[in-house]
């Protein structure tokens, strides 16, 4: 039994007006191949971060403006701060 | 996302940060607006900054802010270069000692500055899942066959997220008894979470999640594979196609494009160890691997709107700050909960 919503609305993709790219894009039913297990985990370490893309992580970030705020007054150093629109330490 | 391979790479600006500042990462979209002295302290800061008063293109704050404890603004820009990041750094620093050499030095920091405990606005609470599963999220794009009509522009391109399950919500991975082949198919809550929040093209930049009706086909079980004294092993596996069609951007700013369509199309395979006497999953090595297509207005995909191989690893996250990042996703969504009990 599938594990779905309420009503997923599932559209054919004929019964879908639009540009040739979208006829072509929209899929009726999953068409990925299953993952090979001997292939597992060479997979995941070829997606995780390799030490050379996480140099930036080597900084010893704080994750709360106002805890900042206070090791800055106790250590009586300057605040740097990255701001994003979106959490520059997890997904921007 | 660029600066973190770009300015944050550099050994310098590594180096400053760590040594002469306290360094600090946050999300500026609640700082922005939130209603509390967290949200106006750092408004005082941002207006004294790069976008200070602007409102067009956007009224974002972004970027990277050097100031006092007591929010005097040392120097601030908005950059993914590295040398102008040390050069901003550099300045604030030279802005800092000489504020500590005049006269109102007490404004600079000391126990003058030290802030007092603050309400926090009810909008923006910390859902952080304490004794539950914090897993970290890595996003690739993975080898083209050289017969793809697109080139792998960019290799290097990579994101992070992070998934949250609280600790009530950790036995719904298992079955109710823990037996060498058991299966039971995860429920909607779970398979949720991970389809519309987790299974998304991020890789080039940040992308909106899946509506409850763009996930077109979810199904995602576990199976006892082995029980020794208390840890269980479990072999995950699944399959989801997540699609959309529509009109929207597919570059910041710009104009709207009809007929425009957003997928990916994958299938799980987990290797989880659970422990029935801590409660707490040893090991979850879960992968994602499929095709997405598509773009979104901030996902960078405009020349790269075919299917082409992307793969999602999660891990079990560390016990570092970074690693109470939350999750992208607005989190009154994320965790489902109903209108009626969301703060306004």
């Amino acid at each position: 039994m599938s594990t779905t919503p309420a009503s997923p609305g599932t559209a054919p993709a004929t019964q879908v007006a639009g540009s040739e790219l979208l006829r072509v894009l929209l899929r009726e039913a999953p068409q990925a191949p299953a993952i090979d297990p001997a292939r597992f985990r060479a997979t995941l370490d070829l997606i995780r971060a390799k030490p050379e893309e996480q140099r930036w992580a080597t900084i010893p970030w704080q994750t709360d403006l106002w805890e900042a705020r206070k090791l800055a007054a106790d250590e009586n150093k300057p605040i740097f701060l990255w701001a994003m629109n979106g959490n520059p330490l997890g997904c921007v | 996302m660029a600066s973190r391979a770009l300015a944050f790479a550099d050994p310098e600006v590594i180096r400053l940060a760590t040594e002469a500042f306290i360094p600090v990462a946050e999300n500026c979209s609640p700082l922005q607006t939130q209603r509390d002295a967290k949200g106006e302290f750092f408004r005082l800061v941002a207006e004294q900054g790069h976008y200070g008063g602007r409102t067009v293109p956007s009224a974002t704050r972004q970027g990277q802010y050097a100031f006092t404890a007591g929010g005097h603004l040392l120097a601030s820009i908005n950059t993914r270069e590295a040398d102008k990041m040390r050069a901003m750094m550099a300045q604030a620093l030279e802005r800092w000692r000489s504020l500590r050499r005049g006269s109102d030095a007490s404004s600079v920091g000391g126990t003058d500055a030290v802030p007092a405990p603050y309400e926090r606005d009810p909008r923006y609470p910390s859902f952080y899942p304490e004794d539950g599963l914090v897993l970290k999220q890595t996003m690739r794009d993975l080898p083209r066959p050289a017969s793809h009509p697109i080139p792998q522009a960019r290799p290097d391109a990579i994101n992070f997220d992070y998934a949250w399950f609280t600790k009530a919500e950790m036995p719904l991975f298992l079955p109710s008894v823990p037996r060498r082949g058991e299966r039971v198919d995860l429920p909607w809550p779970i398979v949720r979470r991970l389809a519309r929040f987790h299974l998304l093209d991020s890789v080039r930049g940040e992308t909106p999640p899946w509506r409850e009706d763009h996930v077109r086909h979810a199904r995602i079980s576990v199976e006892v594979t082995a029980v020794e004294d208390t840890r269980v092993y479990l072999r995950l596996e699944g399959a989801v196609l997540n699609q959309q069609e529509g009109a929207w951007a597919i570059r910041p700013f710009r104009q709207k494009w009809d007929g425009l369509a957003r997928g990916y199309d994958c299938r799980l395979l987990g290797d989880l160890v659970y422990d029935t006497k801590s409660q707490q999953f040893e090991r979850f090595d879960l992968l994602a691997v499929g095709e997405r297509w598509g773009g979104t207005e901030h996902n960078a995909r405009q020349e790269d709107l075919l299917p082409a191989p992307m793969g999602i690893a999660f891990e079990r996250a560390g016990n570092t700050p970074v690693d109470r990042t939350p999750p992208h996703a607005n989190l009154w969504d994320y965790f489902d909960i109903p209108a009626e009990r969301r703060p306004r």
